[in-house]
């Protein structure tokens, strides 16, 4: 299987490599090459079942990029394959963009998609707009199959799909999701061991391990990390705080929304945001998770020890430093409370309420989250083309299976089963992240004293859930 | 008298019958009016729904609390999103550095723009090649110049810092991630963007002062900036306030540029009204950002007032002056 995997990769990487010398754009590039990775599997793929009375054309809106829009396009040979009669349309817009532009097309209750991919921190908020279809009724005639998906994908991320969140048992499936992802240590195991230290365990450690590989003479800054303002800035916070035993309310299960943002969590994981800027790469105070992503690639930055990252990195035609980059558990604080804790996010497929074509938009996601077994309408081909295309996984048995050639999977295997949801599971999670992430920004970058920041944060996530009504 | 009040007519009007009445001049019929309406209609329709509608609307916005991501607790809260923006400290750094920035960038590309302007109104071979030229920036999408000059000013591998590091010998910047520096950088980008138009507007009116002007400045001798100073800049006046108000509402709305290459950071540092006014909407405060975009157009309305009341009256102490 595996001979068979890469003789596909390499396949996709001369056709790759035959679109490069042609007058194409960078992302119409990226596109092709998703493409051509399933096409390259698709040629070899002989589905067991083809399902020609499955009918109709589905929109599917993603963001773009490789991770999400191009792993749509690489499955998509593949679905074509066995789904004959259906017409799968991808949509793409950038991800800053695309995460508001779903929240907006789905409060004017558009009926543009049939399935959207949409980021968990926003869950919550399309439950509160009524645009979250239970998935139940379609999963139903599939029992073999979902308890194939149950077993593989691991109860605490699969758990995050459902709604609405509650103490056990949660409610119904919203979205499932092919895709996962955990805030994790990201550090160059090349520059660790030749520097004799090891992964770092707590905070303090992690500081110290920044200032030790630290050579800006070099151009190889020991740290970086998303920090532009806004959601990028609160992402790491949140973080950070998590593992001090900290959140940003004092008892979100039982419903206490007190905000617990200035705290002693809160004013030790601002301090070790602060410490870490000085080993910082000179441009991080104002980038997102792509621009981290390019410069561990480059080679400019060794280490970070909270961020979202990529599977990417591990990928030869993306960093000549793929086999370099490693990836662990986030430290943790020193404190009793403290403790390894994943933030862990991915990506969700849903049918939006007003979208159409039901039954075929569940074909679409059903096939995207099928394992490994063709006799459940899966394929080893499938996963193959995700992680060919630059996506990263849910399931254990295809992480496990990647996990020699993608240290970035042994990383989410030691992630997922610690792992906490990436924000507060309300509506309001996202403008509450905004408005931390604007605070922490301002103290990291000296425009604001760690106090203040605390408090504003504070004051800002309360008069947010005044608005809601959650003290009424 | 009862007869009069009831039947007769006054006697002037009597005969008015076999008189043909004349329009009053000015008058226009009711068919013309008519006529009027109807091609007027398309554009008013047009300005009603996509102007006067979602002005009204985010008027009403504005008194609510309506969050994007949670319809079902949208109410009115009368003027609190307008306290809660006076509260707050970005709120006011916005505005603070959106009033310098316009007046900041609108004066360098004036005077860069003048001089500028200036040199391409000489007689020089390729003066026509380098007009057309120089307007090439104005023409470049804002996004794709914004994520150009973004990878020119990247503080370990960008153009600008090889530049100042092995060219000049000197420490490296962090151009758009020191909050010291990044206003300042943006900046430059702008002028480098908007220099040539304000000089190629300048240069339309210096080529439109009379060449017996010019003549006569200098038979009298009057020649460098006592000429630019005495003869050009009163003659071209209008032209000079047009362009600066052109510029300065654009600058007061500056978006594209700023969203690109700093998104308003780091922190808050680079933080103008419009990106400031778009994260309110990203995080969904749709009220509050209704507000705010309220409180830009009075900001805008107010400038461009006290510009055009500084204009009006200049010109006329100009008249009164040459009357005299």
């Amino acid at each position: 299987m595996k001979d068979r995997d890469i003789q596909a990769h390499d396949n996709a990487m001369k056709r790759i490599a035959h679109h490069r010398k042609g007058e194409v754009s960078r992302r119409r590039m990226m596109q092709t090459s998703a493409a051509a990775v399933g096409a390259a599997l698709a040629a070899d793929f002989v589905p067991k079942t083809v399902h020609a009375d499955v009918g109709g054309t589905i929109v599917h809106f993603a963001s773009s990029g490789k991770r999400l829009a191009n792993s749509l396009r690489a499955v998509k040979p593949l679905f074509d394959k066995v789904f004959p009669n259906v017409t799968l349309e991808v949509v793409s817009k950038p991800m800053s963009e695309a995460l508001t532009q779903i929240n907006t097309y789905m409060r004017s209750k558009s009926d543009a998609f049939d399935v959207i991919t949409q980021d968990h921190a926003q869950f919550a908020a399309l439950d509160a707009m009524g645009a979250l279809t239970d998935m139940g009724p379609y999963i139903e005639p599939f029992p073999e199959w979902y308890e194939d998906y149950k077993q593989d994908v691991p109860q605490r991320y699969r758990h995050m799909w459902n709604v609405p969140k509650g103490p056990a048992p949660p409610g119904y499936v919203a979205a499932l999701a092919p895709d996962g992802n955990a805030m994790m240590t990201f550090y160059r195991r090349d520059v660790f061991e030749k520097a004799g230290i090891k992964v770092p365990v707590t905070w303090d450690e992690a500081v110290e391990a920044a200032k030790e590989i630290h050579d800006p003479e070099h151009e190889r800054y020991a740290y970086c990390a998303a920090m532009a303002r806004n959601f990028w800035a609160g992402y790491q916070f949140y973080g950070i705080l998590r593992s001090w035993g900290g959140d940003y309310f004092a008892d979100e299960v039982n419903g206490d929304w007190t905000p617990t943002i200035e705290s002693e969590e809160g004013y030790q994981s601002l301090r070790i945001l602060t410490e870490l800027q000085k080993y910082a790469h000179p441009g991080s105070a104002n980038f997102g998770e792509d621009e981290v992503n390019q410069t561990f690639a480059q080679g400019h930055a060794l280490y970070s020890p909270l961020t979202w990252g990529t599977a990417t990195l591990n990928d030869p035609t993306y960093s000549e430093f793929h086999e370099d980059w490693h990836m662990d558990l986030t430290p943790k604080g020193n404190t009793p409370k403290s403790d390894h804790r994943a933030l862990t996010g991915g990506f969700g497929q849903f049918m939006p309420t007003w979208g159409g074509n039901r039954e075929t938009a569940f074909a679409w996601i059903k096939f995207l989250n099928s394992g490994d077994r063709e006799d459940l309408d899966g394929s080893p081909l499938i996963a193959d083309a995700i992680v060919g295309a630059g996506g990263q996984l849910s399931r254990a048995s295809t992480l496990s299976r990647w996990a020699d050639r993608k240290p970035f999977f042994v990383g989410l295997q030691k992630a997922y089963p610690v792992c906490v949801v990436n924000a507060p599971v309300i509506p309001e999670a996202y403008a509450i992240m905004g408005a931390v992430g604007e605070e922490v920004a301002d103290a990291v970058n000296n425009i604001k004293s760690t106090e203040d920041a605390l408090k504003d944060a504070n004051k800002r996530t309360k008069r947010i859930m005044e608005d809601s009504g959650y003290y009424d | 008298m009862s007869t009069t009040s009831q039947g007769t007519r006054p006697a002037k009007l009597a005969g008015s019958d076999s008189v043909p009445k004349s329009p009053r001049p000015g008058a226009v019929s009711r068919q013309t009016r008519r006529t009027a309406y109807l091609m007027l209609a398309p554009c008013v329709i047009v300005l009603i729904v996509l102007a006067i509608y979602p002005m009204a609307f985010s008027g009403v916005l504005s008194f609510k609390v309506d969050p994007l991501y949670n319809p079902n607790v949208a109410r009115f809260i009368g003027w609190r999103n307008f306290e809660d923006l006076f509260d707050d400290f970005r709120f006011w750094q916005s505005i603070r550095l959106t009033v310098l920035w316009a007046l900041l960038v609108v004066s360098i590309q004036m005077v860069l723009g003048f001089l500028l302007a200036i040199l391409l109104d000489r007689k020089m071979r390729g003066a026509g090649l380098l007009r057309s030229l120089i307007i090439i920036p104005v023409f470049v999408s804002p996004v794709a110049m914004g994520l150009t000059w973004r990878f020119i000013f990247e503080p370990v591998a960008g153009l600008a810092n090889w530049i100042v590091n092995t060219g000049l010998g000197l420490e490296k910047y962090s151009w758009l991630s020191h909050k010291d520096t990044a206003l300042s950088t943006l900046m430059i980008v702008d002028c480098w963007q908007w220099t040539p138009f304000v000089a190629l507007i300048l240069l339309a009116g210096m080529q439109s002062i009379s060449p017996e002007i010019s003549e006569a400045a200098r038979l009298d001798r009057i020649r460098g900036a006592t000429y630019y100073t005495r003869i050009v800049i009163p003659l071209i006046r209008p032209v000079i306030m047009v362009v600066i108000l052109i510029r300065l509402v654009d600058s007061i709305r500056i978006f594209d540029l700023n969203f690109i290459m700093t998104k308003g950071g780091p922190g808050s540092a680079t933080l103008m009204a419009s990106v400031y006014d778009y994260t309110i909407f990203e995080q969904g405060h749709l009220g509050l950002m209704a507000a705010y975009g309220f409180l830009i157009l009075i900001l805008i309305n107010i400038i461009v007032a006290i510009f055009l009341n500084t204009l009006y009256r200049a010109e006329k102490s100009a008249r009164v002056a040459d009357a005299n």
